[in-house]
């Protein structure tokens, strides 16, 4: 009873954030919501019994990529206008229309190729620490390796992007103001 | 009702009002430990009639003057925001106390009752994961006042906790590595054991280097001197809190000392025994003193530890200046994180080298 509930007062609170997040115009506030969704989401997992799977959420999403999305946000300090601006042009008609196009995929997926079951509770410990760790190294070891590595190539990108300086003085270990 | 929700209802109340309550008195020691350090005398005046306590009277009259202060917005700060960003600061703080054990199991009336309102087995990761909400409530104060010091203060904020997040969780690593476990309360129960019979086997004697790394880590994640850069005064005026006043600002000043009984209370646990009492295990105190004293035992243990480390956060500010920014930004990225990555590498060599030995002889 208590924890229906909580499940219907937690995805209510995820679906108006989520919904909070696209339509804002501020966007700090378009980041909160995201924060606030993606903590309801924490909780949806939590109701799983999968609570280190939504400590993990809250860590890494809430707690690491969101304060840089913030920090970015504030950091080019955009104001309500500038975002606003041409609201009603073609690009932006076209992106509603895949987003939509996403929206129906989904639907046909979901009602289409399950036939409409519901499947039932994952095995128990499943979201435990125990699991995770073995699964990570055991049958997502290359996949999580290849990303790794993928992250740090992206990493070294940008710092090599954003260095100012030619690229001989870069080679020379003389790069611009760093 | 089930013994165990009665009991955990007592937790989930009193852990919060025991961290809550220990902000005056914080507050007071370092008042007065600033005093001491500095060879003057303190706040010392408050008093009812002839009583003043040393001075301890001087949190009431703190919180008395927050309470009655005008709840004042400046005109264009966020509506919204403005008066959120303190509530994320505090409620991260208390909420990361859930998992912090304060003595070991009791066993009451067919029950065995842990001493956290929660023990998860993945406790530690729970405290990095809700201590990094608190990031949000700084930056958000910064932007939200509509100041341009606020907002350099909160952008400073986010780029050092961060940058120290990271060495945070790392030079933990190595510690965790040698307990092989993530559970707060298991990881006090591993260090009842001693070496040659006299020393206590507690993580900093295990991981030095670790503790080292990870005390340094906490004084910036705290926001603490001699990394308080976010609110440096000579600079930012006040940093992300120039804007706010009253309750508004005290709960800032309550996030961060609840912080500091946090990050005290989580060196502890992992480097310090938690809640052992030195040369006495769990079993060996019970059959002596019987479980009410046990408790009270184990308990007064992990208070006095954390009291003394929340004393070397005060007496650490009190004794060193301020970093430059640069400075900080050096020592966390090219000092202790690369040494964190050792200090785990390190680790797991001797503990691999260990197990090969165990498995082979």
């Amino acid at each position: 009873m208590l924890t229906t509930a909580i499940f219907y007062v937690l995805s209510f609170v995820c679906i108006l954030a989520a919904l909070m997040t696209v339509t804002l115009s501020n966007p700090v506030s378009c980041a909160l919501s995201l924060i606030l969704c993606l903590a309801c989401l924490a909780g949806l997992y939590a109701q799983l019994a999968a609570g280190y799977v939504a400590v993990l959420q809250i860590l890494i999403y809430a707690g690491a990529i969101m304060v840089l999305f913030l920090f970015v946000v504030m950091l080019l300090n955009l104001s309500d206008e500038e975002a606003a601006e041409g609201r009603y042009d073609v690009i932006r008609g076209l992106k509603g229309l895949i987003c939509f196009a996403f929206l129906v995929d989904l639907y046909v997926l979901v009602e289409v190729s399950l036939g409409g079951r519901i499947y039932g509770c994952p095995a128990p410990g499943l979201g435990s620490l125990e699991a995770i760790g073995e699964l990570l190294f055991t049958r997502y070891m290359v996949s999580f390796e290849v990303i790794s590595l993928l992250l740090t190539a992206a990493v070294v990108g940008v710092v090599l992007i954003t260095r100012k300086g030619p690229a001989s003085a870069l080679a020379a270990g003389r790069g611009g103001s760093s | 009702m089930n013994i165990e929700y009665i009991a955990g209802i007592i937790k989930a109340v009193t852990i919060p009002v025991m961290a809550l309550n220990s902000i005056p008195l914080l507050v007071w020691m370092e008042r007065r430990g600033s005093a001491f350090i500095q060879n003057r005398h303190g706040p010392n005046r408050a008093n009812i009639g002839p009583i003043t306590l040393f001075g301890l009277l001087h949190p009431f009259a703190d919180a008395i003057k927050c309470v009655f202060k005008e709840p004042f917005r400046p005109t264009k700060a966020h509506p919204i925001f403005y008066p959120l960003a303190p509530a994320l600061v505090v409620v991260p703080a208390l909420l990361t106390l859930a998992v912090v054990p304060l003595a070991d199991h009791i066993f009451l009336m067919g029950a065995e009752i842990p001493m956290s309102v929660a023990e998860l087995e993945y406790g530690i990761v729970y405290m990095f994961a809700v201590s990094s909400i608190s990031v949000l409530g700084i930056t958000l104060a910064g932007w939200a006042s509509n100041n341009k010091f606020s907002l350099m203060g909160g952008l400073r904020s986010t780029a050092q906790m961060i940058s120290y997040e990271l060495s945070l969780g790392l030079s933990i690593f190595g510690a965790l590595l040698v307990y092989g476990s993530l559970n707060p309360n298991e990881i006090a129960r591993l260090q009842g054991e001693t070496f040659f019979g006299v020393i206590p086997a507690w993580g900093v004697l295990m991981q030095p280097l670790g503790f080292l790394l990870f005390l340094i880590a906490a004084f910036a994640e705290a926001n603490r001197n001699p990394f308080d850069l976010p609110e440096g005064e000579s600079e930012l005026v006040a940093g992300y809190h120039t804007e706010y006043g009253g309750m508004k600002f005290s709960m800032f000043m309550m996030g961060e000392y609840v912080a500091m009984v946090t990050l005290s209370a989580l060196t502890v646990t992992l480097f310090f025994g938690g809640w052992q009492v030195p040369w006495v295990t769990t079993e060996a105190l019970q059959a002596t003193v019987g479980q009410p004293l046990r408790v009270l035992c184990q308990f007064l243990a992990f208070a006095g530890k954390t009291l003394f480390f929340c004393w070397l956060f005060i007496w650490v500010r009190w004794t060193l200046p301020r970093f430059r920014y640069d400075q900080l930004m050096r020592l966390g990225w090219k000092v202790i994180l690369p040494l964190s990555i050792v200090n785990v590498f390190v680790t797991a060599l001797v503990l691999l080298g260990l197990g090969w030995m165990k498995g082979t002889l």
